[in-house]
């Protein structure tokens, strides 16, 4: 339970904020490298301010406030140059900083384009996406995390939700909803509907672990059947501060990616790597999917794993009252997070950075995450591509192939070896 | 001393009415601050409201002037606050119990 200002404190984006402050120390991806196949710029809105994405004839991206500073027309419909953005309405031009460096109408002899700075930021790619930086310079390093650089067959499924990106990151040190929202419920919904949820939700937690780290809090869980020797206590995953979560298992690693758009809405995404086996086809591009959370009646769509998710994020209203919430023992993980954003506000009105923040270049950033997912071994990629978002990539039976066909051909080499 | 106009005097103007409120055991007039009175969980927000440490057990700092947090969560009817100081970078439980129990492990 949270006072109302404390509940304001850690849920609102916007500059100026103590949290908007961290938040705005941190890369987000905010759009796909193929949404300006056809056009060069893009509307995109982060942390309650609304920009222009853009992109240059020789591929460089970059990110301005989209109102223009002369009369406020956008500048997504501006003509971009090699060296920055031009208002399509008076031609103002900008560069990438946001500085004005031309003003058509006006007299050359004067100083006042020199007076005239947009909010600016940096952008760059990476595994698909494009990434921007909005913060104060000198901007960090683009973090490699694994999962965006390493080889696979990459998906990734997006939509955009309507609640506060925080009530979605604290389901990621919430362990226990896994047997209930996603064992117990969704048998439940298995049985009204005539199909058979999968097993592996199901089990239940004989114990669950929060361990502070570099990158976040590592979560971990013994489930019944299974001990500290298995990879979900031995290993663990993530949640990697401030809007990731990662997760994997049976060859399949994920990054959960939770951009605040502002306070009430949320860019959500699942980057999936899928990597069994040794010969993998390049891909040029992840393929991108949207997926669904409501059907045709408006109700939400609780089928599937991260649709349950939804139901459950988006239901405790556009920003949870935490002044009425009543959280027990097994909430001690949401506890944890809570202080941890505050601690990280503390740096940066310090002048420190905050958790996470890479100063040294590098290649990848490997992320501890467990193999061996709930005890399930082998079953478990198909039970997750059938039974999460997955199931709405284009490429699902190819995936659904790749890893059956990996499976199958570790069952022959210990047959093989079983009779040698 | 903090800029008067900044969000951070602000949020210390809020947290020192926090505060006064819990040692004199009156809530505060403004409406804001709380539930209204009759929403379903309004008593268990009072109470949080009122009885949540105010000061770090280890350097006595006040938690809300020096923006750190207490999240109270239940165990029975045991209260526990987690609390984090962002004075002294203290963190751990104050917990609140009317009887004091015991749990036996098994022998």
């Amino acid at each position: 339970m949270l006072t109302v200002e404390q509940n304001n404190e850690l849920t609102q984006v916007g500059p100026g904020t103590p949290m908007g402050e961290l938040l705005r120390r941190y890369w987000y991806p905010i759009a796909f490298e193929q949404d300006f196949d056809r056009v060069p710029s893009k509307s995109v809105r982060l942390l309650s301010e609304d920009w222009t994405l853009y992109k240059t004839p020789s591929g460089r991206y970059g990110i301005i406030a989209e109102q223009c500073a002369h009369r406020r027309a956008s500048m997504t419909y501006g003509v971009v140059h090699e060296d920055g953005i031009r208002c399509g309405y008076h031609g103002w031009k900008y560069d990438f900083s946001g500085q004005c460096v031309e003003q058509p109408a006006e007299a050359e002899n004067q100083n006042f384009k020199d007076r005239v700075k947009m909010k600016g930021g940096k952008a760059q790619t990476m595994g698909g996406m494009v990434w921007v930086y909005v913060g104060p310079d000198p901007a960090p390093e683009l973090p490699r995390f694994d999962v965006f650089v390493k080889d696979g067959i990459r998906d990734v499924g997006y939509t955009t939700i309507p609640c506060n990106w925080l009530q979605i990151m604290e389901n990621s040190v919430d362990p226990h909803h896994v047997e209930w929202l996603h064992g117990y419920y969704f048998n439940f919904v298995g049985e009204t509907n005539g199909f058979e949820a999968p097993k592996a939700f199901q089990k239940k937690h004989i114990k669950t672990g929060f361990d502070e780290m570099e990158w976040g809090i590592l979560k971990r869980r013994v489930l019944e059947g299974s001990t500290e020797e298995g990879d979900d206590w031995k290993i663990g995953h993530p949640l990697v501060f401030p809007f990731y979560m990662r997760v994997g298992g049976a060859y399949i690693d994920q990054m959960q990616i939770r951009v605040p758009i502002d306070d009430t809405h949320t860019w959500k995404l699942f980057y999936s790597t899928h990597n069994p086996g040794e010969t993998l086809e390049v891909q040029d591009r992840p393929v991108v999917y949207e997926y669904l959370w409501k059907d045709e009646s408006g109700r939400f769509i609780t089928d599937y794993i991260e649709g349950q998710d939804i139901m459950a994020w988006v239901s405790q209203g556009p920003i949870t009252d935490r002044t009425q919430e009543h959280l027990g023992r097994s909430d001690a993980g949401v506890a944890m997070l809570r202080k941890m954003f505050k601690e990280n506000m503390r740096k940066v009105a310090n002048g420190e950075d905050p958790l996470g923040t890479v100063r040294e270049k590098h290649e990848i950033i490997n992320l501890p995450c467990e193999k061996d997912k709930f005890g399930a071994e082998r079953t478990f990629a198909a039970a997750w591509i059938n039974g999460g978002s997955m199931r709405y990539s284009p490429i699902k039976d190819r995936l659904l192939e790749l890893h059956e066909s990996y499976w199958a051909g570790v069952e022959a080499a210990e047959k093989a070896g079983a009779g040698a | 001393m903090p800029d008067p106009s900044s969000s951070e005097a602000a949020r210390v103007r809020v947290a020192s009415a926090a505060d006064t409120a819990a040692v004199t055991g009156v809530l505060p007039q403004d409406p804001h601050q709380l539930p209204a009175p009759t929403e379903w969980f309004a008593p268990d927000a009072e109470r949080h409201y009122l009885d949540r440490p105010r000061f770090c057990p280890m350097c006595a700092a006040s938690i809300g002037e020096h923006g750190g947090i207490t999240t109270e969560y239940w165990t029975g009817d045991t209260r526990n606050f987690m609390t984090w100081c962002g004075g002294c970078g203290w963190f751990g439980e104050v917990v609140r119990f009317d009887r004091v129990t015991i749990y036996e492990e098994e022998h």
